[in-house]
């Protein structure tokens, strides 16, 4: 999420960002960029790492301001660990991007970030959830901008095999969905996910596919960057794979 | 398209829209979608915004549609004017430098962003993207409008040099429907048009039967 620069200095550094997930057969990969910048003018930070882990199969990455993210990962981590104790079994990725959107939502008026959940349980396999929580009010946007627009609704964004759908006015969503993408970076690839994205994919091809994806958000939004960190999660485990930016596939016009 | 009151009058606009142009060897493909709104109504649901300024010279409009339309009227009369004074077909770099004169001009008053393109025989086919601001670049594949944000990643990922005519019409046709699929402010049909030296060739695609991209 880009901030304007005369924001920038109240609310500091912001993960204008790229994040997305997908799921394939038999897991799910979640993927993002790895840049900080403060108002789209500065890169604070080249190579963060935005993609969270908040229990042992599930993640979540994270956009918007990098403060609130990172303090509301905190939370949700304590929240699930606690709620899996008490369960006495992992938790179930729904759990998660719910804790995730009751964080946003009740504080919707102080926070600006935006979260995809994704990871695996026993119940319901592969997901891919997003959770978003705004109280953006910003002027008028352009494409480039489209965060303001992009973020106003706070949204859990839950993609089910089959999805399930919930919606909760003003502020909590929920919509199934196989495949989310998410950030300033992400305008520009609806298309190319649009039009690649095919359900049960092979690993490869859907690292791939995430791979090529990060790649084209990082070419053409100057708030995305850096290297792609991915990270696929199966029913066996969790893996990281980090491609670094001279890696990364270079198209037509590079 | 959204509508901003000027002295209290709802005026129409374009700017959200999609327009495309590539070039191949041989020619230019160039597409767009179909809608202009006012405000939250379609005034307009299958426009064309393909707008032919010479024999072999087209251009795609985007922004405002009153603005647009006034300065390709006043591009098609002084290049028309200049290719009887030359008494040869116009380049496509001098359409495309006159339409930068006005827009760079009248900057402060202007919202149009335009891509031109077209055929002629010292270079070819030829693409020039001239958006908000008046700046002018040749480059061999442009998309404009608000819609075009969307197929940022699409373009980059599909496009490559040296494609036939067939595979630019295909590509074109794709890259529109999936930002009318995405993009609120574009809608209607796919309008496509061939330009070589051989001629125009014009077809729509109609809504149903655009490519269909979304399972989710």
């Amino acid at each position: 999420m880009e901030k304007r620069s005369v924001d920038s200095r109240v609310r500091g550094v912001s993960t204008g960002t790229t994040i997305l997930a997908a799921t394939f057969d038999g897991g799910v990969v979640i993927g993002s960029d790895s840049r900080a910048s403060i108002g789209g003018e500065y890169v604070s930070s080249k190579t963060i790492n935005k993609v969270v882990q908040v229990h042992d199969q599930i993640f979540c990455c994270m956009a918007g301001s990098l403060a609130d993210a990172q303090a509301v990962t905190k939370a949700a981590k304590f929240h699930l660990s606690f709620h899996s104790v008490q369960m006495e079994t992992p938790p179930l990725v729904i759990a998660a991007a719910s804790v995730l959107q009751e964080l946003c939502y009740n504080n919707k008026e102080e926070l600006q970030a935006g979260f995809i959940t994704a990871g695996w349980d026993r119940k319901k396999g592969p997901q891919v959830g997003a959770g978003r929580g705004d109280s953006h009010t910003g002027s008028r946007d352009t494409a480039v901008q489209s965060n303001s627009t992009y973020w106003r609704v706070a949204a859990v964004l839950i993609p089910c095999v089959p999805p399930q759908v919930y919606v909760v006015p003003l502020g909590g969503m929920l919509v199934g969905q196989p495949v989310t993408i998410g950030g300033s970076g992400s305008t520009y690839i609806y298309g190319y996910v649009d039009a690649k994205y095919k359900p049960n994919m092979s690993r490869e091809e859907c690292l791939q596919f995430a791979t090529n994806a990060l790649a084209l958000a990082m070419g053409r939004d100057n708030v995305s960057g850096g290297v792609a960190h991915l990270v696929v999660i199966t029913e066996t485990g969790v893996e990281h794979v980090v491609v670094p930016g001279n890696k990364l596939p270079k198209f037509h016009n590079e | 398209m959204d509508s901003v009151p000027v002295n209290g009058v709802l005026r129409s606009r374009l700017i959200e829209t999609t327009i495309m142009a590539l070039e191949y060897d041989g020619g230019v493909v160039i597409g767009a979608d179909s809608r202009t709104t006012t405000g939250a109504y379609i005034a307009n649901r299958v426009t064309d915004k393909l707008t032919p300024i010479h024999d072999r010279i087209f251009c795609c409009r985007s922004g405002s549609a009153a603005d647009t339309q006034a300065i390709a009227d006043v591009v098609t009369y002084q290049l028309g004017f200049h290719s009887i004074e030359l008494d040869e077909p116009p380049l496509v770099e001098t359409a495309a430098n006159l339409f930068r004169a006005s827009c760079y001009r009248y900057r402060e008053e202007l919202t149009a962003g335009i891509l031109v393109a077209g055929w002629d025989r010292r270079k070819g086919g030829q693409v020039y993207c001239v958006p908000i601001g008046g700046m002018l670049v040749r480059q061999p594949v442009s998309v404009g409008g608000s819609g075009s944000s969307y197929i940022y990643g699409f373009m980059d990922s599909n496009y490559k040099p040296n494609m036939t005519k067939d595979q630019c019409l295909e590509l074109t046709a794709a890259a529109v429907s999936l930002a009318m699929e995405r993009d609120g402010s574009s809608g209607g049909v796919v309008r496509l048009a061939s330009i070589s030296k051989d001629g125009v060739e014009r077809r729509v695609i109609l809504g149903n039967q655009l490519p269909k991209y979304s399972t989710h």
